[in-house]
């Protein structure tokens, strides 16, 4: 099988007077699992569409591999039909008239390959998504994940060397979609093709990909792993989109090469603390809730607050303190519940200095 | 809560005893003596077998609605192709001048018709005359005349149909044929046109089942063009009299359209592809390129010459003082031809009168009847309700002729016939189906939990009915109001079945002033109509949104 990367260069798309898509560049490896994570509206869709050459972009260019298939300036649009790139939609899309075999048969028949490879092929495809046995079903007799698997061999029959999913388990079960991201991470593995795949679900994003790019109105604030994105957020709007956060005021901030310190709370409070990504710009203290920890008495380098809101949530408590006026989320294990209006002392155990855009 | 369930039953069995007299019981009646009618025994079967003429009606309506709807498929599935997946221009405007026809009663659009191409006065022949030509280009009276008419009025059918199965269908359906490697003629051929097949199938009947009812036109047309069908037969029979012979028709004709209709329902009903869609559908829209210009023009001339032209020369004929005043000259021209419909004329304004209150009774006690209804049928589960829903919707789905039929045969021997009340009460058996539904449809939306809140804040079932339900149904009752008010005003086809002689309606009025040669007063009168449905129809759109036209 040829793999491609996906190489999009100063992509610009516009609805009329909105830009969905604002001058987006991002580097896809061959056989990476790549994410577009942002809220709606966000742009993530509308990339993905134009990679799959379903909307024209306004400007940039896109390569799929070292071919160039869509270019405005030069001229270039390659219409979807002939990008050789499998899709799977969100609303699964799965022709209602047709049987689950012929659904699948479909990108092999356009190709017009012999009907006993088709054959072959299409059942290869349907053990893939464990669908064997239901060649004969319409989709109608199908669940909705059994419908979203038909989508998917019809996406991976074909062989393609780029494969785009468009939320594809944002209409399926919390039980259910937890255990096809797990589904489509081992065949991703198993074919080893380029996948890009949007969703709003930081979760699903986290769990399944090699790289996430965040997006937020039409542009990319970030590009890493789900390990760096988490813990190294490049600004306030990726440090605020993944995962919960505080942001803080700090007194004074000292940035050096490796490591930063900041002093909060009137100097009762040091915290070393990973220094900025961005070079420019306002900065502000990131600190997520599950790195403070609560103790009973005042101790070195800790702040007296008093609880505004306790949370038993199982294995976790999750507390509102009032530090000074400031409101701070601590998450701690579920050890001691602390009652509201109790006096506490929070130690920061880490954080991140980020820009606030 | 007690007194709630005798209320509901008291009122569930007034419900029960109204619907089974006035329903139930012409029914019965209409199938009743087709048995044992006067001639004896079986005789109105004995008619449909042996008598070749009763093939001759059936055939000849069999023929035109097979014809009509050939055509009406032709028209109607290209045309919501451009308004719904293309960028044509004034796509807005494109359909509302397709709706705009068929708004109208059939009698007007057949009257604006004849108007326009009739031999040697209608305009269009007596342009072709002017250019120096002898002759006539086109006679209405003719089959093609009558095939003509009706297609134009119920193409809508197709083109509504088959219009909301291509907004409603998810465009990624296409999109994954596109990234499965098909040309975009490919993806009509695979996905788009397979999926919209049974919506043109189902108009198509609709399109099928419409013809075979429709009296208007074949009446003013068809008659004089000797092309007879079962519904003018039916009324001419009725005229001999010969009830007997009328009711076997009417069985006929009920035969014929319930397949049609049981087609419809059947197969198309059920196959209907549901497919889920997740976000706002956004129907993708195909660029028309270069042909756009020869492709709008050639839309706008065929909307132009078959629903604005027409309408706008029966307003001008309306002023005409007689059909052959030279058209130049200002003289030509009056106000008299509406003075003496709407104010001059016994018999007419006597038809105003009778059809303004026929019309105002009925779709008044429709309108409370059927959200009585309707709130059984959607709100309680008393037993039978969904018998009774069955039973309202029926004399809708038949052809109103028949209706008529029936009535005279169940109530032609009460005091109300011969009097002024039984036009109100046919059109109360006929419209009915009209309240409920419309009623149904806002009661539908509002969910249980909104009644009960108010249950829970300490109001009675009539104070919650009131403050909550009433208000939330209230535009829905008023568009129920103008649905039935706007076609009884011009009601024909049962009218003019079981009016009593001093009691003509606008419908009847104005087919007896083009019968008795009278053309101008018959345009007249068929103008004010028009304006009247066209405002009325204005006003239900607004209320109902986008509810008003799909409703159609």
């Amino acid at each position: 099988m040829k793999l491609a990367g996906i190489r999009i260069i100063n992509l610009v798309k516009k609805f009329g007077e909105v830009t969905a898509v604002d001058h987006i560049n991002l580097d896809i490896k061959d056989g990476e699992f790549m994410t577009l994570l942002g809220p709606s509206g966000c742009g993530k869709t509308t990339t993905l569409r134009m990679i799959a050459g379903l909307e024209v972009p306004t400007d940039g260019e896109i390569y799929i591999g070292d071919k160039i298939v869509s270019s405005p300036s030069k001229g270039i649009f390659i219409p979807p039909e002939q990008r050789n790139i499998g899709m799977v939609f969100q609303n699964y899309a799965v022709w209602p008239h047709m049987t689950v075999f012929d659904n699948v048969a479909y990108p092999l028949k356009i190709r017009k390959l012999p009907k006993d490879e088709i054959e072959k092929k299409v059942m290869k495809a349907l053990e893939m998504v464990r669908l064997k046995g239901f060649e004969n079903r319409y989709p109608h007799q199908l669940s909705g994940g059994q419908q979203q698997r038909v989508a998917l061999a019809r996406a991976l029959v074909m062989e393609p060397e780029v494969m785009l999913l468009d939320e594809p388990l944002s209409n399926l079960d919390a039980k259910l979609r937890e255990e096809m991201r797990f589904e489509i991470k081992e065949l991703q593995k198993e074919i080893g093709v380029t996948i890009v795949y949007v969703t709003h679900d930081q979760a699903e994003a986290m769990a399944m990909s090699d790289r996430i790019a965040v997006m937020d109105k039409g542009k990319i604030h970030q590009i890493g792993s789900p390990w760096e994105i988490y813990k190294r957020p490049a600004d306030a709007f990726v440090a605020g989109f993944i995962g919960l956060a505080n942001f803080l005021k700090f007194d004074d901030a000292r940035i050096e090469e490796n490591y930063a310190e900041v002093t909060l709370f009137g100097g009762k409070v040091k915290v070393r603390c990973a220094p900025p990504l961005k070079k420019k710009g306002e900065l502000v203290f990131v600190v997520r809730p599950s790195e403070i920890d609560i103790l009973e008495s005042p101790a070195e380098n800790t702040v007296a607050g008093t609880v505004k809101r306790a949370t038993f949530l199982g294995d976790i408590v999750d507390y509102l303190v009032d530090v000074e006026g400031e409101e701070i989320r601590v998450q701690t294990k579920a050890t001691t519940l602390y009652k509201e209006g109790t006096v506490v002392y929070l130690k920061i155990n880490h954080g991140v200095l980020v820009r606030l855009t | 809560m007690e007194r709630r369930m005798t209320f509901t039953q008291i009122m569930w069995l007034f419900s029960l005893v109204v619907l089974l007299v006035t329903i139930a019981y012409p029914l019965f009646m209409l199938i009743y003596k087709s048995l044992f009618g006067e001639k004896g025994f079986g005789y109105a079967y004995k008619v449909i077998v042996s008598d070749p003429n009763t093939w001759v009606y059936a055939f000849n309506t069999v023929k035109l609605a097979v014809i009509v709807t050939f055509f009406a498929i032709l028209i109607g599935v290209p045309l919501a192709f451009f308004v719904v997946r293309t960028d044509l221009p004034g796509r807005k405007i494109v359909r509302f001048l397709a709706v705009l026809p068929f708004i109208l009663p059939p009698y007007v659009s057949a009257i604006a018709w004849i108007q326009l191409a009739a031999p040697y006065v209608g305009y269009i022949n007596r342009i072709w005359k002017a250019l120096g030509h002898s002759g006539n280009l086109i006679n209405i009276y003719s089959f093609a005349g009558l095939v003509l008419v009706m297609t134009l009025k119920f193409y809508v059918y197709v083109f509504l149909t088959v219009a909301a199965a291509l907004e409603q269908m998810d465009p990624s359906l296409e999109e994954a044929a596109r990234m499965s490697g098909a040309h975009p003629f490919k993806v009509a051929r695979d996905v788009t046109i397979p999926l919209v097949m049974p919506s043109i199938a189902s108009g198509a009947l609709l399109a099928f089942v419409a013809t075979c009812a429709n009296f208007g036109i074949p009446a003013l047309i068809g008659d004089r063009a000797h092309y007879y069908v079962l519904t003018t037969r039916i009324y001419s029979t009725l005229s001999i009299p010969d009830l007997d012979k009328a009711t076997a028709y009417s069985i006929l004709l009920v035969i014929l359209t319930g397949v049609a209709l049981l087609i419809q329902k059947k197969s198309f009903g059920e196959k209907r592809y549901t497919t889920l869609t997740g976000k706002t559908v956004r129907p993708s829209v195909i660029a028309l390129g270069k042909h756009k210009g020869l492709i709008a023009l050639f839309v706008f001339i065929f909307l132009a010459l078959t629903s604005v032209i027409p309408l706008f020369s029966l307003f001008f004929s309306a002023f005409l003082k007689n059909l052959y005043s030279p058209l130049t000259s200002l003289s030509s021209f009056t106000i008299d031809n509406f003075k003496f419909v709407l104010i001059q004329d016994e018999t007419t304004t006597t038809a105003l009168r009778t059809s303004i209150f026929s019309a105002l009774l009925a779709s008044t006690i429709v309108t409370l009847f059927g959200a009585l209804l309707a709130y059984m049928i959607v709100k309680t589960n008393v037993k039978g309700r969904l018998f009774m829903d069955w039973l309202s919707s029926v004399p809708y789905a038949l052809p109103g002729t028949v209706v008529g039929v029936a009535i005279i045969l169940a109530f032609i021997k009460t005091p109300i016939f011969n009097t002024l009340w039984i036009i109100p009460f046919a059109y109360f058996v006929r419209y009915l189906s009209y309240g409920v539904r419309t009623t149904v449809g806002s009661l539908l939306q509002i969910d249980k939990t909104l009644e009960e809140a108010s249950l829970m804040c300490g109001a009675n079932w009539l104070t919650t009915m009131k403050n909550i339900v009433l208000p939330l149904i209230k535009p829905g009752l008023i568009a129920a109001w103008i649905l039935v008010f706007m076609p009884t005003l011009s009601e024909l086809t049962v009218s003019i079945i079981i009016y009593p002689p001093n009691h003509p309606t606008i419908g009847v009025a104005t087919y007896n002033l083009m019968e008795e040669g009278q053309y101008t007063a018959a345009y007249a009168l068929s103008a004010v109509v028009a304006v009247v449905v066209i405002l009325a129809q204005l006003v239900v759109n607004r209320i109902t949104g986008k509810m008003g036209a799909r409703g159609l």
